[in-house]
């Protein structure tokens, strides 16, 4: 994954910068930081230790032979640690052995980085033949059980010290960060950025280690603390096999000699346990830095442990209280959407995504609801949907069909409901359908999921429902790769109708198409309707394909809708400043107009202003407008608008408050 | 590099093709993304030239081998007389200033590593454009102001704190600052909101009228291309389909297929209903042919419902039909 | 196209062919790469050990000549891969009229059934745990409950072994510590053989199962999570499916891909660590016989064992990346549409 995560058109949180100065920097990793904090601490008892504590007791004959640790019986002050069958004291060894175990694995690893950075960007970068054979080297290359050629090389070669050591490590140590940086600079340079950065002048060095280097480092770290993890495994390991260089302590020749002079036997615990714990402390050492590092990477398994651990906080969260049909209940509402509150709790606060949405869906109309990024319609079509993704929440409202709320409904009775009365036409059918299944069993999930038939009925049945949107029967047996995306988008407006539901929600259901095929599609989309008397709610942010397929419309702006209206007289005679806005600002290919040029300051969602919530854009703004916010109000012959232009009492309003 | 050609044309495309895929240990022809392409772009009068098409054009193609991001396969590419790929060193440089670009997603432009500072000190650096930090600082902040920005307000923010508006309004600024002759806009309002889509347009239209820069203006939205384009190119699977003032094709297509694109668009009024009758072919056909490789004939043919015998044997050439309005289609060979 | 394609494979099999080649080249490179060569280097250690040895300049020419090491080095070079082709090592030195081939054929079985039974277990554990762990649907207490299967992930198999030999076999005495069987059973096909295996199977098996499943646990938790989010996932919740539903088909049907690549790719490691359990616990597989040969200087064992080794990881690998197309419908569909 790269770094850029898809924004959503309601981003609750926004998304990070690699900025190191600030204290939600996400370096501030909890594991990360204790990670490093644990190997410190070694490094720190390996290099301070010399200066405590004599290290010539090291070798052989310092001392008496098998004395236990001092808290045993028979163990001595002066070899604190005890000693081992040859009289070494225990405790100058584990300080003598501790950093050069350490020294070899950032050795090998520091060394298979460097390797690695540069013929992965060579791969990368230059491409061509280099990346064949440097990607083909390094595949093969990580595949090969590296202990065997090593134990096989230190057999022959001996090894005289940690440096040599280090080096036929990192002959293995190459592979992972090779592949890794090759990856990294594949998807990098297909970033704006790097291009912007050539197009600057910038040479390709400078882009490499100025543009590109940053942002891979979470990677980079990650990739370097598992490799020197790796690598003090295989040193250790060959040490206690005894291939190791034999001159010089090493925690694992104490292994070693402890295993080869049966210590477990003689139960001298004392001799072979201390080693083992220290470079257990070493790996977890490195394990938490890694796993911190990955989670500085991907923002995700960051979100998702910290929404976690919100919720846990939080305790059990409060019911939302079912709302009494309070509004004046529409004789042929097919949905109702009742003062919702959908709130999205971000570590920097609580964003207002939607506030107090209220609506309805008559029978068998098409009702469109349109916003800008960020406005909150696709928040309210997941609210309506009951799939509001942490850390969003509904925290009121209800969502009526007939007269049963959603929201209060859970497990098996929401499934009843769902796709049997509410089906969803998702947004960019790219990523919608489940890659590895054929159609015909995406489709036959959710018809199983509702009514239980046979075999042949079933397929008949997806076979019909591909008919009736278009689609071949051949259809039914390929994978969502093998479609094109109005194909696709075409698969997923059949699969919405298959149990017939009350209410559709279609989620920008054209927005990623091309312009013939988004014409194919929504059309598509009307006939069924036609067909069905299916009531539909279509959410969008172009106004052209909203004039041409709705025949009510909803905006909303900033999480509170604004206007609701029949389309003609919304696109006729809109009302609310933006609701006029949006439709000047719509392009025509019928005429050529001047630019209708308006500057986009928008308030903070977190902190909504009291009063309007479009004030600060808003050519008419008066007093009232900043004090109080706007009802929606039906103004005209179904026409619904929240703005106080349109109340005449706006004025004696302000000042019998003031009295 | 003023005395060669200094009345030809600014930037000239010859018969630009570029393929891709193909070769070794590859089973599949390789796919022409742009085939024998030709444009000539002046430098006086700036004008905003249109290239118009769907996904899988050639549009971004082009872009890429404008910006030389990519050489093609076969033709040339000519900035002021030279090839782009026989340039030295001093021209190469004077190309880079002179030839800019904004692109679509208006967050990945920046490194979000980076405070804004950085993207304008990158090329304050390799051009050196300032003396010292005042002119410096001047600069930037003259550029900033031509696009309705100030220095103090984002120059020390990071990209995620500025709103899609404003960073695509940096990127114009930063274009600016190299005075360039040629900005390619590749889908530069696709991914900002409809209110804010006017902006960036009327710095467009600012730059040509005023500084006299010319845009070659990539899109998939012929609208917007309709409100500000000078001359229009509209590219189908490689070729281009339709070439003309951008007012002669938006008003009178004269292609199959540019009808077909032109009255798909929404009319963004409720009375004017689309015209359900018209009869649109199944997607299959719609995908792109030329992935099993190049066809001989037109590339519309499924899809056109003029279609005649003489459609498969050829690729039809450009016939003028007025002007300098002229398609690729035997509909209109005299 | 779906399904393996002819394109596909070659490229693997390729693949394959490069991965043995590089291993055994190494094997055969480095050594020679190092000052001195290796038979004086195995004479002057034997000196090390008992002093001295008479006529040490014969010995080493005696040997290169055995050994073909006085060839040229583009002769020795194309000899031994003959040899590798053939499997044939010639005889083992310290159990004179053996064939190393025979020697690292008795030991495999051990080591296929060791490894086998403990990357099976560990990974379907590791995977299991890790979806559940990455899930938003598991019940809270499990999802306490988790995290605590990761506490040995960060320590090496082999240290864990030591441990548990001294804990379990030692102090408690439960189970035995060393060997793949006692001397008292005669192996065969009867049932005490049997227990009696499976008794000293345990504890490799454990060290191994416990100490990597954490790795595979938190790469399949991180996966899960993406798959959490993706679209496909969301319209699988919408469409009223049954958790259980969700969860096999749509979330560890996908999540799991990116893991078996993992898995193939970290098979190297995982041998490469089983080495070190088999001589910890004295267990007859090919790692401990691996040890032994270089112990006692048996050069041609070594050879053979390491590249049987190589040559099992690489199969393994290779079989892996075959099976991949039949659950990945995508992997082998080169051309996307534009």
């Amino acid at each position: 994954m790269a770094v850029g995560q898809r924004t959503s058109d309601d981003a609750s949180a926004p998304a990070q910068g690699w900025g190191l100065n600030t204290w939600d920097s996400p370096w501030l990793n909890f594991k990360f930081l204790l990670g490093a904090g644990i190997v410190l601490l070694i490094l720190l008892f390996g290099l301070v230790g010399p200066l405590f504590w004599d290290t010539d007791l090291a070798y052989t004959g310092a001392g008496p032979l098998n004395k236990p640790p001092v808290w045993d019986e028979g163990g001595l002050p002066e070899h604190p640690l005890g000693t081992e069958s040859n009289g070494r004291d225990m405790l100058a060894q584990l300080i003598l052995a501790t950093p050069s175990s350490l020294k070899v694995g950032f050795l090998a690893a520091i060394i298979g980085m460097g390797i690695g950075m540069a013929l992965g960007s060579v791969a990368g970068y230059v491409g061509g033949w280099w990346d064949h054979v440097i990607r083909t080297l390094s595949d093969s290359a990580v595949t090969i059980p590296a202990l065997v050629v090593l134990v096989v090389i230190a057999s022959y070669v001996q090894m005289t010290d940690t440096t040599a050591m280090a080096l036929i490590l990192a002959l293995f140590a190459w592979p992972g960060p090779t592949r890794l940086v090759r990856s990294q600079v594949l998807t990098l340079r297909e970033r704006s950025y790097v291009r912007m950065a050539h197009l600057s002048g910038a040479s390709a060095l400078e882009i490499m280690f100025v543009e590109m280097l940053p942002n891979m480092l979470p990677w980079l770290a990650a990739s370097l603390t598992g490799g020197i993890s790796a690598a003090i495994l295989g040193a250790t390991g060959l040490e206690v096999l005894g291939l190791g260089p034999t001159r010089v302590p090493s925690l694992g020749l104490i292994i070693n000699q402890a295993t080869t002079n049966a210590a477990l036997v003689r139960g001298l615990v004392w001799w072979w346990l201390p080693p083992i714990i220290i470079l257990m402390v070493i790996f977890v050492g490195f394990f938490l830095m890694t796993i911190g590092l990955d989670e500085i990477a991907n923002p995700r398994i960051r979100q998702f442990s910290s929404t976690r651990r919100e919720r846990t906080a939080a305790g059990e969260l409060p019911p939302v209280e079912p709302i009494e049909d309070g509004t004046a209940g529409e004789e042929e509402a097919a949905l109702e959407v009742d003062d919702l509150h959908v709130h999205y709790f971000t570590p920097r606060g609580e964003v207002i995504a939607a506030n107090g949405v209220n609506f309805s869906v008559r029978k068998g109309e098409i009702l469109g609801l349109v916003g800008e990024s960020g406005c909150g319609k696709t928040t309210v079509a997941m609210a309506i949907l009951q799939v509001v993704q942490p850390p969003g929440r509904i925290v009121q409202g209800a969502v009526r069909i007939e007269d049963r709320d959603l929201v209060s409904l859970s497990g098996r009775d929401l499934r009843q409901v769902r796709w049997r009365d509410l089906a969803l036409v998702p947004q960019g059918a790219m990523n919608s359908l489940n890659p590895v299944t054929p159609i015909r069993e995406q489709m036959a999930d959710a018809i199983l999921a509702h009514e239980n038939i046979g075999r042949a009925e079933l397929e008949q049945r997806i076979l019909n429902l591909l008919n009736d949107v278009g689609l071949p029967e051949r259809v039914i047996d390929m994978f969502p790769h093998e479609l094109s995306g109005g194909m696709k988008q075409r698969v997923c407006i059949a699969m919405s109708i298959a149990l017939n539901p009350q209410v559709i929600i279609a989620d920008e259901p054209t927005s990623a198409l091309d312009v013939v095929v988004q014409r194919v599609v929504a059309q598509t989309l009307l006939e069924v309707k036609e067909r069905l008397g299916v009531s539909m709610v279509m959410i969008g942010h172009d106004m052209g394909l909203q004039a041409q397929l709705v025949d009510r419309i909803a905006v909303m702006y900033a999480g509170n809708l604004v206007e609701v209206a029949p389309v003609e007289s919304a696109f006729a005679e809109p009302l609310h400043p933006y609701t006029q806005l949006l439709i000047e600002s719509i392009p025509s290919i019928r005429e050529r107009k001047p630019l209708n040029v308006t500057e986009g300051l928008t308030h903070d969602l977190r902190d909504p202003p009291p009063g309007c919530i479009f004030q600060f854009r808003c050519k008419h703004v008066e007093r009232i407008c900043r004090e109080r916010r706007p009802e929606l109000v039906e103004r005209d012959d179904d026409h619904l608008v929240a703005c106080w232009l349109y109340e005449p009492e706006r004025h004696s309003l302000i000042e019998s408050e003031e009295a | 590099m003023t005395q060669p050609g200094k009345a030809g044309p600014l930037l000239r495309i010859r018969d630009a093709t570029m393929e891709f895929g193909g070769g070794f240990l590859s089973s599949h022809p390789p796919l022409v993304a742009l085939d024998s392409f030709s444009l000539d772009l002046h430098e006086s009068p700036a004008q905003i030239t249109t290239i118009a098409g769907e996904s899988g054009s050639g549009k971004t193609t082009l872009a890429n081998l404008v910006l030389g991001f990519i050489s093609p396969t076969q033709g040339q590419i000519l900035y002021k007389g030279v090839d782009l790929s026989q340039l030295d060193r001093k021209q190469r440089l004077t190309y880079r200033q002179e030839v800019q670009a904004i692109f679509q997603d208006p967050y990945d432009v920046f490194n979000p590593f980076f405070r804004i500072q950085h993207t304008f000190n990158l090329v304050m650096r390799h051009f050196a454009l300032a003396q010292d930090k005042l002119e410096r600082r001047e600069l930037i902040e003259d550029a900033l102001n031509v696009v309705g920005l100030r220095g103090d307000e984002i120059l020390e923010k990071y990209p995620h704190q500025l709103s899609g508006g404003q960073r695509q309004r940096v990127m114009v600024a930063r274009a600016y600052l190299l005075r360039p002759r040629l900005i390619v806009a590749d889908e530069p309002v696709s991914a900002v909101d409809a209110s804010l889509r006017a902006m960036i347009l009327d710095i467009m239209l600012r730059l040509r009228d005023e500084h006299g820069i010319s845009f070659l203006y990539i899109t998939h939205d012929l609208s917007t291309a309709y409100q500000i384009g000078d001359n229009m190119i509209v590219l189908f699977q490689g070729i281009t389909a339709e070439t003309g003032d951008t007012g002669q094709i938006i008003e009178n297509p004269q292609h199959p297929y540019v009808q077909e694109l032109i009255n798909s668009i929404p009319v963004p009024d409720p009375k004017i209903k689309w015209d359900t009758d018209i009869r649109l072919p199944a997607e299959e056909t719609m995908r792109s042919q030329n992935a099993e490789g190049a066809p001989r004939g037109c590339r519309f043919y499924q899809r056109c419902p003029h279609r005649m015998d003489i459609c498969l044997e050829n690729q039809p050439p450009l016939i003028p039909v007025e002007g300098q309005h002229a398609v690729a289609c035997y509909l209109y060979e005299s | 196209m779906r399904g393996l394609t002819k394109e596909y494979v070659l490229q693997r099999f390729l693949m394959y062919l490069l991965t043995i080649w590089l291993g055994s080249t190494l094997i055969f490179v480095i050594p020679r790469l190092a000052p001195g060569d290796p038979v004086s280097e195995m004479v002057g250690r034997l000196s090390l050990d008992s002093g001295y040895i008479e006529n040490a300049d014969k010995l080493i020419a005696s040997w290169k000549a055995r050994f073909g090491l006085d060839a040229p080095i583009h002769v020795q070079y194309f000899r031994y891969w003959g040899n590798v082709f053939r499997l044939n090592f010639g005889y083992s030195l310290s159990h004179f009229p053996t064939e190393a081939w025979s020697m690292v054929s008795r030991a495999l079985p051990w080591s296929l059934g060791l490894l086998t039974v403990a990357t099976v277990l560990s990974f379907s554990i590791g995977v299991t745990v890790g979806s559940l762990m990455g899930w938003r649907r598991t019940p809270r207490w499990l999802q306490m409950i988790l995290p605590s299967s990761l506490a040995f992930t960060a320590i090496p198999y082999f240290m864990f072994g030591i441990m548990l030999i001294y804990l379990v076999a030692f102090e408690l005495d439960w189970l035995p510590a060393t060997g793949a069987y006692s001397r008292r059973v005669d192996p065969g096909w009867n049932l005490p053989f049997i227990k009696n295996m499976l008794s000293h199977a345990i504890l490799p098996v454990v060290s191994i199962v416990l100490t990597s499943m954490g790795g595979w646990a938190l790469g399949m938790r991180g996966l899960m999570i993406s798959v959490n989010n993706e679209d496909y996932f969301l319209l699988a919740q919408v469409k009223g499916l049954s958790p259980a539903r969700i969860f096999f088909r749509y979330g560890v049907r996908n999540a799991i891909l990116p893991a078996l690549t993992a898995l193939a790719l970290g098979l190297g490691g995982l041998i490469s660590g089983s080495i070190l359990v088999e001589f910890i616990f004295a267990y007859p597989g090919t790692g401990y016989s691996l040890y032994q040969a270089i112990i006692s200087q048996d050069y041609t064992v070594t050879q053979a064992i390491a590249n049987l080794i190589i040559l099992v990881t690489a199969t393994s690998v290779f079989l892996l990346d075959l099976l991949y197309p039949f659950i990945d419908p995508r992997i082998t569909y080169k051309r996307t549409m534009r």
